[in-house]
């Protein structure tokens, strides 16, 4: 008779353990179990959802940044389409997908840098000449990196009076049609701006105009209780810090981290060494995600050091803490290829000239490998 | 034989510049600073402690020793502030042989700005000179309380009064020469007075400012004489935004003079509950830091781990900033070396950790260096 009790009792507990496991797992190791991916073009959709739900799904992924920049066909400014952009069917196929796993999507339209790749400008600049921070520099018939121009990408001049109309109408249809309740505005690798020639932003005070076009951003997205996510890499010291001028800053905008609103997530990233940034950026108050990219073994140390960070911080450190995300910077179709084995003209630039093993796939697999037993271990 | 001979002078020439460079530390070493703070021992514990360093510190590779000193040293340049039973020249003479001895590189210590009062005493900076008093409308209690209804932890000196940098900068030189030390440690730990409403020089400076002129203004003394700065770090770090609270952490509005200081100040970095991951703040900013746990060995060994981590995969930039590792013990020094051989004197008894007895500075330091020749074999 009493062993019945016990056994009752031992349900109930074991009931209520895992139940409050299931409410709690979000609030776990990893809030943010991330990847961030290219959109694909309209032919790439199937094979992307199957993607989604075969691969992501599976492994939990909660949050998808998806960089589409002009790759929608915008109905405010359709100039700015890119040729053979996804239709808003070719969208609510992905939404759909994503909703069913519960993948949050953060759509993302590059701001201010990457106006340009190589030496074709993107639509912005190409629809709206008048928009470009350096006029004077003509793009180059065959782009080689480093020129005497150090032209890496274009930038807007975020001081001309007409861009915001333009940017917050994409942003704002981008949102729209993604179902989305944050956004994504890239700004990384930001290397024109404030220009000695631009008449707008000529010496005005770079950390100064790079956190007033980020919380120009933020406060129009919030208007719709939507949140600005960003790449991190202007708010760190690249001289003194050693870590360059890619991943951190050469042009004085680190000192905006103290003249933007605390609510952004900071999407730190760093593929070499696992850098310990997340906590300038969490000591700042901001939540931050750390992003790996396609080094396996430094991704696995990158996830050990953000369960330890979230493991023995102050309370109110905790929560910034945010996760985890994976990057491909190779087209979906290339990655979802080289994923499943296949290397070919789409993905082989993703593969680490050091070592035929570091790949983006590689890398996905080995951090939410490592991201598993982590929790598991917890 | 003539071969010999010419090499002599060769092996001599060798072993001085080793000597001579005690100091340098090793930016290949698992862990650059070795350190060890403690209170300087009174003139009876003397001859206890120069056994200590032999005996235990040496052995472990110590190779940094702040000396907490602030007035027990007979000073010759203002005799009334010293201590009524402070070392004499000859006493710190013996600890400074055997430092030197063993290689071991000692900044003394006199506390700048705040910790100018303990409990219920003036310190003797504000005893002698009662005109520096940061907040002389605070009267010192006949039985102190914390927390009280004046917020007083500790007094603290005014740094705009104009006379207070020519009484400092004398016994701060007094001290540096008499210990022949080629670094000073300000403390500045836990000023919780500091631009006073009531001031009439300090009420409305940004704290920030007055805290960063403060400290370039005895680095700059000392840098005349080639002479380091070191400091706690607690007041350049946000204790709200962070939640690292106000006594490892500022309340009070000091945290942007982090952007303020010059960056050859060396940042001491102490947290004793968890092992906070500040001190990659302080080496993003471009400081050298040193962590500096006190009586809890877990933590001082995930402490440990971290530093030699945070060196393992820095930049080659910053992994000099990561300096290493200073066990702090905030006792009595005889009442420490009490502790550390087992007997539990009323002295050793009040550093207990109230929430385990195994949790003691000395277990710590145990445990700490233990873990620092680990995984100094392991490289």
């Amino acid at each position: 008779m009493k062993t019945k009790h016990i056994i009752l009792s031992f349900i109930l507990v074991l009931g209520f353990n895992l139940l409050s496991i299931a409410q709690e797992a979000p609030g776990k190791l990893f809030q943010v179990r991330g990847f961030c991916i290219g959109a694909p073009k309209p032919t790439g959709v199937d094979k992307f959802v199957k993607f989604i739900n075969e691969e992501l799904a599976t492994r939990k992924v909660n949050t998808l940044v998806l960089l589409v920049g002009y790759n929608y066909q915008y109905k405010t400014y359709p100039q700015l389409r890119d040729s053979g952009a996804l239709s808003k069917k070719d969208v609510k196929k992905i939404v759909a997908a994503c909703k069913k796993n519960n993948i949050r999507i953060i759509p993302d339209i590059n701001l201010l840098g990457h106006q340009s790749g190589g030496n074709k400008l993107n639509k912005l600049l190409e629809n709206f000449p008048e928009f470009d921070e350096t006029p004077y520099i003509k793009m180059p018939e065959k782009y080689v990196w480093p020129n005497k121009d150090n032209l890496y990408c274009k930038s807007y001049c975020p001081l001309h009076p007409e861009v915001h109309k333009v940017i917050f109408a994409c942003i704002d249809e981008l949102c729209d049609v993604f179902e989305a309740d944050a956004f994504h505005s890239g700004m990384d690798e930001i290397f024109y701006l404030g220009d000695d020639k631009c008449p707008r932003c000529k010496g005005v005070d770079k950390a100064k105009l790079f956190a007033d076009e980020v919380t120009l951003v933020r406060n129009h997205l919030k208007e719709k209780n939507r949140e600005l996510w960003m790449w991190a890499d202007r708010f760190i010291d690249g001289r003194s810090t050693g870590l360059g001028f890619w991943e951190a800053s050469y042009n004085y905008t680190w000192r905006a981290i103290d003249m933007v609103p605390k609510d952004i997530v900071m999407c730190d990233w760093h593929y070499e060494r696992p850098d310990q940034t997340a906590i300038y950026f969490a000591m700042n108050g901001f939540r931050v995600i750390t992003c790996p990219w396609r080094t396996p073994s430094t991704a696995e140390i990158q996830t050990e050091d953000m369960a330890r960070w979230v493991k023995y911080a102050s309370p109110e450190m905790k929560p910034r803490y945010y996760g985890m995300m994976q990057t491909c910077w190779t087209s979906p179709d290339g990655f979802i290829d080289g994923f499943y084995g296949t290397i070919n003209e789409k993905n082989k630039r993703a593969v680490h000239p050091k070592n035929p093993d570091w790949t983006p796939w590689d890398t996905f697999r080995a951090m939410y490998k490592k991201m598993d037993e982590l929790e598991t271990a917890q | 034989m003539k071969k010999i001979i010419r090499l002599i002078p060769i092996v001599a020439l060798l072993l001085m510049w080793q000597t001579g460079s005690f100091a340098q530390y090793s930016d290949d070493a698992v862990f650059p600073v070795k350190g060890f703070c403690i209170n300087a021992p009174s003139p009876q514990g003397l001859d206890r402690f120069v056994k200590f360093i032999r005996d235990e510190l040496a052995p472990r590779g110590v190779n940094t020793l702040f000396l907490l000193g602030d007035y027990n040293y007979k000073f010759e340049s203002y005799p009334q502030l010293a201590d009524s039973n402070a070392l004499s020249k000859k006493d710190v003479k013996k600890i400074v042989a055997a430092c030197k001895k063993y290689n071991i590189r000692i900044i003394p210590q006199i506390n700048l700005i705040g910790h100018q009062s303990w409990a219920g005493h003036l310190g003797n900076l504000l005893k002698n000179f009662p005109e520096f008093d940061e907040t002389p409308e605070v009267a010192m209690p006949e039985n102190y309380k914390w927390p009280n209804d004046d917020g007083l932890y500790c007094k603290s000196y005014c740094p705009l009064h104009p006379d207070v940098h020519k009484v400092l900068f004398a016994v701060i030189d007094e001290i540096c020469d008499v210990y022949e030390a080629d670094a000073f440690h300000g403390g500045m730990d836990e000023i919780f007075y500091l631009g006073s409403d009531k001031c009439p020089r300090c009420k409305g400076i940004d704290k920030a400012e007055l805290f960063a002129n403060e400290v370039r203004l005895i680095h700059d003394h000392l840098a005349q004489k080639n002479r380091e700065l070191w400091i706690w770090g607690d007041r350049f770090i946000n204790g709200k935004e962070t939640g690292i609270g106000f006594w490892e952490a500022s309340y009070n509005y000091t945290w942007r003079a982090i952007d303020m200081v010059p960056k050859d100040v060396v940042i001491c970095d102490w947290h004793y509950e968890r092992p906070d991951q500040t001190p990659v703040y302080f080496a993003m900013h471009g400081f050298r830091v040193v962590t500096c746990p006190w009586r809890t060995p877990f933590k001082a060994v995930l402490q440990t781990e971290d530093m030699a981590r945070w060196r393992k995969y820095a930049t080659p930039e910053m992994k000099p900033k990561y300096y290493g590792m200073v066990l702090t013990t905030w006792m009595d020094n005889g009442g420490f070396i009490d502790g550390f051989y087992g007997n539990l004197t009323a002295n050793a008894k009040g550093a207990v950790h109230p929430k385990n007895a195994e949790f003691t500075p000395w277990d710590t330091f145990k445990a700490m260096y233990k873990r620092m020749d680990e995984l100094e074999k392991e490289k």
